[in-house]
């Protein structure tokens, strides 16, 4: 039972990001990361899950490695190696070692790379010779309006992306209508992210405590399960789909 | 009433508060290398650093290398620092420039080296090489700044009414007014729109909408600005030993106006383990040192930026 619902203290978002990577599938090419507001973790790894000192602040989501096709659909670059498109939508794709290291390497790129494990980052990007996108999404918790927000950085091998490429490349077809209709800009916008001060996509968090409060209610309802349910909200409108695997752990099924 | 008034005349000051900026192109864009005219501007601490781009732009026109940038191209560095355009000028200002704010204690004509120095802040516009890792591009038609602005104002109303309604249900001419009254800065306009948004003053704020803004340390080689924002009721159960000199008529019984020395206290014991004195810092706000027996919300009311917050930025002392 949440004490605020249909928004989240500090502890409870606490709780469910923590929640949220431990009921995350240890397989597949995609990985978690709790951060702290004291420093970034040195290194990473495929099924990172990192504690730290201090508070936990938010928790990333690494994964989704993208290729531009000719008919500029995005398609996960892992299609040609095993999952079908039909199932992208539940299934996480699965990536090969050196495409998880790109990954990784852009990630880590702007910081400290001396300490990250077998990385090369300019190397690994000038192998690969087609354009590519990279997303990395990031949960805060809104101090403003208590509830989480989904960040997101493009990464291209190409020229910086703004939000004409979002609409473009991330926002799934049905989404991109009524995105658009709402605010100023719609209802993402090109902002800050909170901890690192870089430039970050968001959607708009102000509201998501009506949503949640229509979908869910506080009885039934743990951290993790609103974190869940707001993932389904808000992901899917920005291409972010929770994998299968994540209800499938034993009686955490939020239906 | 009386309250109002000062209120009043206080935000009148702010709102004609200027900085004098001199501005020159960045060297390596310039056909005349660091031998470029500056340019020189007093400029109002609550407008925003693109809304002189279009002059700069007409400006610098002759000495550009790269003669066909745009005005929106344009961005500013202090030290090399890119500054990020969505904060208001005065708060880029207090955070970077290093000026010792004023104070009722520090007498005029008294001004130590250092402060004389800070002034005119001295900036660096670029109209290329767009710093993508620090920050957003902004557009020809000024929709990225527009809505920057409302984000913000949004989440500043939010914490005042605890709905999103208020701003939401602001007509489509006057959202877009509050904006043009600030990048204008034209205070009766201003204050026209941002009246229907503001809750009375026999009503008090939800939450207050204050941010602050936490020294950078000297070394710091990527200055990432650490801020830091909490809910921030304008009344607080009063705390045994001082109620009976801080209970004021506004207040209700057991409960006394939440100032500016309980919120520094309360969000950071280290740097203000006093209620009531600055002892190893000070906040900062609009250039000044803020009393810290202000009532939080009596600050938002009076020395907001237009976007509703009020900026703090923390100094340490000695």
């Amino acid at each position: 039972m949440l004490s605020a619902f249909p928004v989240l203290t500090v502890e409870e978002f606490d709780a469910a990001c923590r929640a949220l990577v431990e009921m995350a599938p240890k397989e597949g090419g995609w990985s978690m990361r709790l951060v702290t507001t004291v420093s970034l973790p040195s290194h990473a790894s495929t099924d990172g899950v990192f504690f730290g000192p201090g508070r936990l602040i938010g928790v990333f989501l690494f994964f989704f490695f993208f290729e531009f096709n000719s008919t500029r659909q995005m398609v996960p670059a892992s299609i040609s190696h095993n999952a079908s498109r039909r199932s992208r939508a539940n299934n996480w794709p699965i990536l090969p070692k050196r495409l998880w290291n790109m990954i990784r390497s852009a990630i880590f790129a702007s910081r400290d790379m001396s300490t990250c494990p077998d990385s090369s980052p300019q190397e690994a990007l000038i192998r690969d010779p087609s354009p590519s996108l990279h997303i990395d999404y990031n949960i805060q918790l809104s101090p403003t309006y208590r509830v989480p927000v989904l960040y997101f950085a493009l990464r291209s091998t190409h020229a910086p992306l703004g939000l004409d490429a979002v609409y473009q490349y991330v926002v799934p077809e049905q989404y991109k209508k009524e995105l658009k209709s709402v605010g100023v800009m719609g209802g993402i916008s090109f902002g800050y992210h909170p901890d690192s001060g870089a430039p970050a996509f968001f959607v708009h968090p102000c509201n998501t405590a009506n949503a949640m409060a229509h979908t869910a209610d506080a009885q039934s309802v743990t951290p993790a399960i609103y974190l869940l349910i707001w993932l389904g909200l808000v992901g899917h409108c920005v291409n972010l789909h929770v994998p299968r695997e994540f209800f499938a752990q034993d009686g955490t099924s939020p239906a | 009433m009386e309250t109002q008034t000062s209120l009043l005349s206080i935000q009148k000051s702010i709102w004609d508060g200027r900085i004098p900026l001199q501005i020159v192109l960045a060297p390596s864009e310039s056909r005349t290398y660091d031998q470029t005219d500056p340019y020189l501007i007093a400029s109002p601490r609550v407008s925003y650093l693109p809304s002189l781009l279009p002059k700069l732009r007409a400006f610098f026109s002759s000495s550009l290398i790269e003669p066909n940038s745009q005005p929106h191209d344009g961005w500013f560095a202090f030290e090399g620092v890119p500054l990020k355009w969505h904060y208001p000028i005065g708060l880029l200002f207090d955070l970077y420039a290093g000026a010792d704010p004023a104070s009722k204690t520090s007498t005029r004509g008294d001004d130590s080296p250092e402060a004389e120095s800070a002034l005119p802040w001295r900036l660096t516009v670029h109209f290329s090489d767009w710093p993508d890792e620090d920050l957003v591009r902004l557009d020809a038609d000024g929709m990225v700044m527009n809505d920057a602005f409302i984000n913000s104002v949004k989440e500043a109303d939010f914490l005042r009414n605890g709905t999103a309604k208020g701003i939401m249900s602001l007509s489509k001419e006057d959202t877009f007014g509050l904006w043009k009254a600030v990048e204008g800065v034209d205070l009766p306009a201003f204050q026209r729109i941002s009246n229907i948004l503001l809750p009375p003053p026999s009503q008090p704020f939800r939450n207050i909408p204050i941010r602050i803004f936490l020294p950078l340390p000297p070394d710091a080689e990527s200055p990432s600005l650490k801020m830091i924002q909490s809910p921030l009721p304008p009344s607080i159960p009063t705390a045994s030993i001082q109620s009976s000199q801080l209970l004021s008529s506004r207040s209700s019984p057991g409960m006394q106006p939440q100032t500016v020395g309980t919120v520094l206290h309360t969000l950071l014991p280290n740097l203000f383990p006093s209620r009531r004195t600055p002892i190893l810092a000070k906040p900062v706000l609009h250039g000044a040192v803020l009393p810290m027996s202000a009532p939080i919300e009596e600050v938002v009311r009076s020395s907001a930026y237009g976007d509703g917050w009020a900026y703090l930025v923390i100094r340490m002392m000695g």
